[in-house]
Order: structure tokens, then C-alpha cells, then sequence
């Protein structure tokens, strides 16, 4: 089990964009196949209101870059050194090749430069940051991470369990040498779990044909294809509860800190419902943004960054703040970290506007 | 946490409109789905009545889940 130490490296720059089309739960009651009682029901509960997606014809790189364009536009310092280019993405604009090589070329950035994709959702962020601290570390002078999906790509249009929960999003993060402190990973990895979130068939296993590819009415009340994403509601909400309160007292641990030490734990933002769960059996329930979801969507591995621009760009852009990030979900595969953030650039979320 | 009031929760969660009895089968009531089984979830916690998901899958009456409040 990784648990790993890093000193020196920071993150300097975050920048989130979103789709540009909001989209209210309540004019999508017919795509959903909802009566008023259930649509009450699921903006109660689970806390849906509204959600940003992408144009059919804007993907999770044009999010990305356009998040990276404004890191570069803010300050052209930004640009020069960058090392390594990882993308985290599950909707890639190829099968192949990587699109984070293909980013490389659109930014303008140097040949010398490592870039791939990494195929992870909710614990992307983390996943990603360790992998940019590692680069850092072994003496790369600057990684540019970015992550971000659209979520027509697996997500089934009519899918009522699923899509109504998801948002659009592509954020650009820099880490590089600088600010003098430890910052603490913790990250785990549970391929047992692997059924409870995927897209079972268009891969190897079972290649894409007519039958895969039909949307039919499914046992759960929604209708999608086996090229569609499932999730398994009840049991990754169990997972989350149940994993992450204990993944953020251990990095709390690795790092001598505690609850109290702690500005903000910005969590992977599911949803608010398991927000407040996890909230509450941390009994951190004030330090914990949730608000994302309901506002944006769910955004996969762009919901940390997403929930900073979002929701707390003054205090990242002018504090020096000590922070714990989690991620959780599809793989199984989830992980922590305790940093700090000091004044970075994390200006209010952007929306996806053409060129 | 008197019995009514957790039965009216109940009602609550699924949205139900008629009455609903102890004796009531979980696996009977339409409306009795996962996000219901959620939402008691949340009710219970809220007031500091520590179960779990599983606890409230294992039910099978309204009267299991209203044991689970007090016992």
C-alpha cells in the first residue's frame, strides 16, 4: 500500500472549466422518465438542481485545454519548463493514441515532454497529482495535470440512476518545485469491486455489436446500453462511507495533523447526499464543500479542482491553507492526500466558451 | 422516537400517499426502492441512530425498520 512523503512541490495553478449548457433537473423530467413524485424525491434526497455539460461536439481535451489556455493567459511563466503532460480522462477524443499527446501539440508546448492518459475516474485527481508530485520529485522542473471527462461518452442519455447526477469538466492543475512543506499521499486500489461502476461491454472482453450497443429498459428502472456506464447506487455508496472517513484519519496520521489543523477537505463530489454522510462520520461537517453536485454535477475527476474554482476561489487565491483532498470511485480505486495551498492561481470556474 | 413518527417518515421517503401498517411487506410497496431506503438512512442519522445500509436491507416489514429506531 503506498503511503508516500513528498517535501518541496506544490501546486500552483488550478483552473476548471465547464460545459457551457445549464441544464435545470426540472426540464428533464420526460428525458428521465420521471413523475413529479420521484423527480421531488431524487432533488431531495440526493441534492440535484442544475448541471453543466458540453456541446456534443466539445470534449473533455477541449475542456482541458481551454482550462490550460487560461493558466497560461493569466501568466505566461506558467508555460515555460512544463516537463510532463498527464491527462486523466475516461472519454478520451481517441481510442488511440493517447490525447494528452495530442493536448501537448494544441498547447504549444515543448517536444521534450512526457504526456499520457491515465483511465481513471473519481480518484483521478489524486491518482494524477501523486503521478505529477512523483515526476517533480524524481527532478522534472514542472507537470501540467490535467482531468476532466464528458459524460455523454459511457453515460446512457435516458439513464435515470445515473446521468442526472453528472456534469461536464476539464481542469488544468501545475505542480512544481517550491513551497517547502510535506505533503502525504495514501491511495489503494480494489479491482473486486470492479462490477459495482463500469461499462461492461465496447472493450476487449466483449467487442461492440448491435447488442451491445441497444439501449433496453434494465432491471433498475433505467434504460442504457452495455456500452453505457452502470453504477450500482446502493453499493457505492456503501464503499464510499465506509472507505473514505478512515482514508482521511490515516493520511491525517502519516502527516501529525488533525481535524482541527485542517482549512478544507475537499472531497471527490459524488454527490451531496454521500457528502453528508462522510461528512458526518468525520464530524467535519463545516469543512466540507458539497455543493458541487448540486450546482455543476458530478464532474469525475474534475470535481476537487471543480469544487476549489467553484466554490472556493477567494480563500485558495489569498490564503495559505492546509488542506486533505479524497477521491473515490470507479475501479475500485480510491486515495488522500494532505497538502498545503498557498495563494495559488484558482480563479472562479470557467465556462467553455469557443474560440 | 415514537412509532407513528417513524412510520410517517417512512411514508415520507417513498412519497406514499395511503397508509401504510407495520405488518406491510417492503418488497410489496412499489415505491420502496433504493433511494427510500436512503433517505430513512439520512432521517436515522440525523438523529443519531447509528445503522447502516445493510441493517435497513435486511427488513422486510415496516415494523423491522420501525425496531430498528427502537431497540
Amino acid at each position: 500500500m503506498p503511503q508516500v512523503k513528498f517535501n518541496n512541490i506544490k501546486i500552483s495553478a488550478m483552473v476548471t472549466t465547464v460545459g457551457d449548457q445549464k441544464i435545470n433537473i426540472d426540464d428533464q423530467k420526460e428525458q428521465f422518465d420521471y413523475d413529479d413524485r420521484s423527480l421531488k424525491r431524487v432533488k431531495k434526497t440526493i441534492g440535484l438542481e442544475s448541471r453543466y455539460i458540453a456541446s456534443d461536439d466539445v470534449t473533455a481535451v477541449d475542456l482541458c485545454e481551454h482550462s490550460a489556455n487560461e493558466v497560461f493567459n493569466h501568466n505566461e511563466k506558467f508555460k515555460e519548463d512544463i516537463e510532463a503532460l498527464i491527462l486523466v480522462t475516461q472519454s478520451p477524443d481517441y481510442k488511440a493514441p493517447s490525447s494528452a499527446i495530442i493536448l501537448q501539440n494544441r498547447l504549444g508546448l515543448s517536444k521534450n515532454l512526457v504526456a499520457y492518459d491515465v483511465n481513471l475516474g473519481c480518484s483521478g485527481f489524486i491518482v494524477g497529482l501523486f503521478q505529477a508530485f512523483s515526476m517533480v520529485n524524481s527532478g522534472l522542473k514542472k507537470v501540467l495535470l490535467c482531468v476532466g471527462d464528458v459524460n455523454r461518452y459511457f453515460a446512457g442519455k435516458k439513464d435515470k440512476n445515473l446521468t442526472p447526477l453528472m456534469g461536464d469538466a476539464g481542469s488544468a492543475i501545475i505542480i512544481e518545485q517550491g513551497g517547502g512543506f510535506d505533503s502525504f499521499f495514501s491511495l489503494y486500489s480494489d479491482g473486486g469491486g470492479y462490477q459495482h461502476l463500469i461499462v461492461p461491454a465496447g472493450g476487449a472482453k466483449v467487442p461492440s455489436s448491435d447488442d451491445t450497443r441497444e439501449t433496453t429498459l434494465r432491471e433498475d428502472g433505467s434504460y442504457r446500453s452495455d456500452e453505457n456506464l452502470y453504477m450500482d447506487g446502493k453499493e457505492i455508496f456503501n464503499f464510499a462511507v465506509k472507505t473514505v472517513p478512515p482514508l482521511i484519519d490515516e493520511v491525517l496520521e502519516l502527516s501529525s495533523h488533525t481535524k482541527d489543523d485542517i482549512d478544507y477537505f475537499v472531497l471527490h463530489q459524488a454527490n451531496k447526499y454521500i457528502l453528508q454522510n462522510i461528512a458526518r462520520k468525520l464530524e467535519v461537517k463545516e469543512k466540507v464543500p458539497m455543493e458541487t453536485g448540486v450546482i455543476y454535477g458530478n464532474q469525475n475527476s474534475a470535481s476537487i479542482p471543480g469544487t476549489i474554482n467553484g466554490f472556493l476561489s477567494d480563500e485558495f487565491s489569498t490564503q495559505d491553507l492546509d488542506v486533505v483532498f479524497a477521491g473515490f470511485g470507479i475501479g475500485l480505486s480510491w486515495g488522500s492526500v494532505k497538502t498545503k495551498c498557498d495563494k495559488i492561481y484558482a480563479p472562479k470556474v470557467k465556462v467553455y466558451a469557443r474560440k | 422516537m415514537q412509532e407513528n413518527e417513524i412510520i410517517e417518515e417512512i411514508k415520507e421517503a417513498m412519497e406514499y400517499e395511503k397508509d401504510i401498517s407495520l405488518e406491510d411487506k417492503l418488497e410489496a410497496l412499489e415505491e420502496w426502492d433504493s433511494l427510500a431506503m436512503l433517505t430513512i438512512l439520512g432521517f436515522f442519522h440525523d438523529n443519531n441512530i447509528n445503522i447502516e445500509v445493510e441493517d435497513i436491507e435486511k427488513c422486510n416489514t415496516i415494523g423491522d425498520i420501525v425496531n430498528l429506531a427502537t431497540k
